[in-house]
């Protein structure tokens, strides 16, 4: 069954979208994460316009975030004063995301920012991990189990405007997570993804916070950021689909719970080698069209003022 | 579609000898809703001419032109091994859709001249003041072949049928993707290599229903739409939240 995107202006199976809301959503499930750094270059492979397609995922990522931040919420295991600080990056660098967009665009080179972006971040998330994930399967196997230093002194700590974040047990300088919020929000409007995967490794490696509280806080500021870049990618660029993004969002609500329960059961450290090859998979793939000769070297596109 | 099966009764009683250029489209808009998935239109019409075995018989060209839009073609070119979109040039007012069909007893030649009279046809790009001169004719057929790929080009010869001695009727197909806008159909009889008649009319693509009012509210009131979203999000993604924690 066809249905007419009034933003996108194409016709697309609603049970295309449906179906890759919720494998993109079992993923979400199993592995913790927002999935829009899958979802994005699915929506450009199938043929979304990308302006399009990040914008109308960051939309969708708003509801994908919003029941994780309850929970957690719910459970105590949000640091809101480290939150907002990540927060406080977070706008700044999805407004200067989105007004680079908006520039990018009308210069004819947004597509190739956000693939080359993709490729980036992917190509080094994606060996991380699976070097990382690697590694957890070897260490299991030969059953010995390594500690690491509790508390690292490096040049972070180094940095100004020193803040106490009680619940993470942290004093440390709040430029650093700034920082970190401002790339993060940068990409989030480029990228169309909430970041957590730039995001996590970062407050675990850089700020040392307790992985318990990691996923709760990286969520919250998630929620405000994609909320942010939906707000002003819909008021700069006009590229938000609500009809697309609720599509999506309604095969992945379905698809997250099953990708839970289907966590609790599988082995967590095999699956985690499968996504890092997925990750690096599509990142192959969005090299490989990048520097392949295109079939026609030319493009049109209605003009933008 | 009963408005074909009159004219194809008058046809049928009217005298051979004198007949008008008449022409008609089966539907004057197309309404794009939320399962559109592109429409047929049939231009139908009558010749003022006999089609039948008489020399020098009518020919029918059928011209149906989107409306104007200023189009930006880029071109790409590697760089440290990557394709980027490099030069550019933009062509003001190039149509959004074109499609062309002629009746198979036309030979190449009338089918051009009237093209070129009426502005159709490679020519009707007009490049923009700032674009680089030198390969401008490459970029233009780049244009028309990008809209070809799209389905929005369309020449199409043999594609108009002659059911009665008067009669002639063609199937438009737009697909999904088709530009809303006014459109002009123009429709031209031409014998003897020359346009003995000529006739043009309007025709609407518009989105209707859910589709526009969604399109509408995305472009007049961005803000407003954003806010939407992110509220429309909201409630999506709490009430899963809510469903999955009962047990």
């Amino acid at each position: 069954m066809q249905i007419y995107l009034p933003v996108a202006e194409l016709s697309v199976d609603v049970f295309l979208l449906l179906g890759m809301g919720a494998g993109v959503g079992i993923l979400s499930g199993l592995f913790g994460v927002g999935g829009g750094f899958l979802m994005t270059p699915l929506l450009i492979f199938i043929g979304i316009p990308p302006p399009v397609a990040v914008a109308s995922e960051a939309n969708q990522l708003v509801a994908t975030s919003v029941s994780g931040v309850l929970a957690h919420w719910r459970r105590g295991s949000v640091d809101f004063k480290m939150g907002l600080v990540l927060l406080a990056g977070g706008v700044l660098g999805s407004t200067l995301g989105v007004w680079m967009f908006k520039l990018l665009r009308g210069l004819g080179q947004i597509d190739l920012v956000i693939s080359l972006c993709y490729v980036v971040f992917l190509g080094i998330v994606g060996s991380l991990m699976m070097a990382e994930s690697l590694r957890a399967l070897l260490r299991k196997r030969r059953g010995v189990a390594r500690r690491g230093k509790l508390h690292r002194h490096t040049w972070i700590h180094g940095l100004p405007l020193k803040m106490r974040f009680q619940k993470s047990r942290l004093y440390i300088s709040a430029v650093m997570p700034f920082l970190i919020g401002l790339l993060v929000g940068v990409l989030a409007a480029i990228m169309g993804v909430g970041g957590g995967f730039i995001m996590v490794p970062a407050m675990i490696y850089l700020l040392g916070m307790p992985t318990s509280m990691v996923a709760g806080t990286s969520l919250f500021q998630i929620l405000f950021v994609v909320s942010t870049v939906t707000l002003l990618q819909s008021a700069a660029n006009q590229t938000v689909d609500v009809i697309l993004a609720l599509l999506l969002l309604a095969g992945s609500v379905v698809g997250v719970q099953v990708g839970i329960r289907l966590g609790a059961r599988l082995p967590g450290e095999q699956f985690r080698v499968l996504l890092a090859a997925l990750v690096l998979a599509v990142c192959i793939k969005l090299l490989f069209d990048l520097v392949t000769t295109p079939d026609d070297l030319f493009s049109i596109q209605p003009d933008v003022r | 579609m009963h408005a074909l099966a009159i004219l194809l009764t008058l046809a049928v009683a009217a005298p051979a000898a004198a007949a008008q250029f008449i022409v008609d489209v089966s539907e004057r808009t197309v309404a794009i809703t939320a399962g559109f998935t592109g429409a047929e239109l049939v231009v139908f019409g009558t010749t003022a001419e006999a089609h039948g075995t008489a020399p020098g018989k009518p020919g029918v060209i059928v011209v149906i032109r989107g409306p104007g839009q200023q189009t930006v073609v880029r071109r790409k070119e590697r760089n440290l091994g990557i394709w980027a979109n490099r030069e550019r040039v933009t062509f003001l007012e190039a149509p959004a859709f074109v499609w062309i069909a002629a009746s198979d007893n036309l030979t190449g030649r009338p089918m051009m001249e009237v093209l070129r009279d009426y502005d159709i046809g490679r020519d009707f790009l007009t490049p923009a003041a700032t674009s680089a001169a030198g390969d401008i004719p490459e970029f233009q057929a780049a244009l028309v072949r990008r809209k070809q790929v799209a389905g929005l080009y369309s020449e199409e010869f043999s594609r108009i049928d002659f059911p009665g001695e008067h009669l002639f009727r063609t199937r438009v197909r737009f697909p999904a993707n088709v530009p809303v806008g006014s459109y002009r159909i123009e429709v031209f009889e031409v014998r003897d290599d020359r346009v003995v008649n000529a006739t043009a009319s309007a025709l609407h693509v518009r989105k209707a229903g859910i589709e526009a009012a969604v399109f509408r509210f995305a472009h007049e009131f961005p803000i407003l739409h954003g806010f939407v979203a992110i509220i429309l999000a909201l409630v999506a993604g709490w009430l899963a939240g809510a469903v999955a924690r009962r047990p």
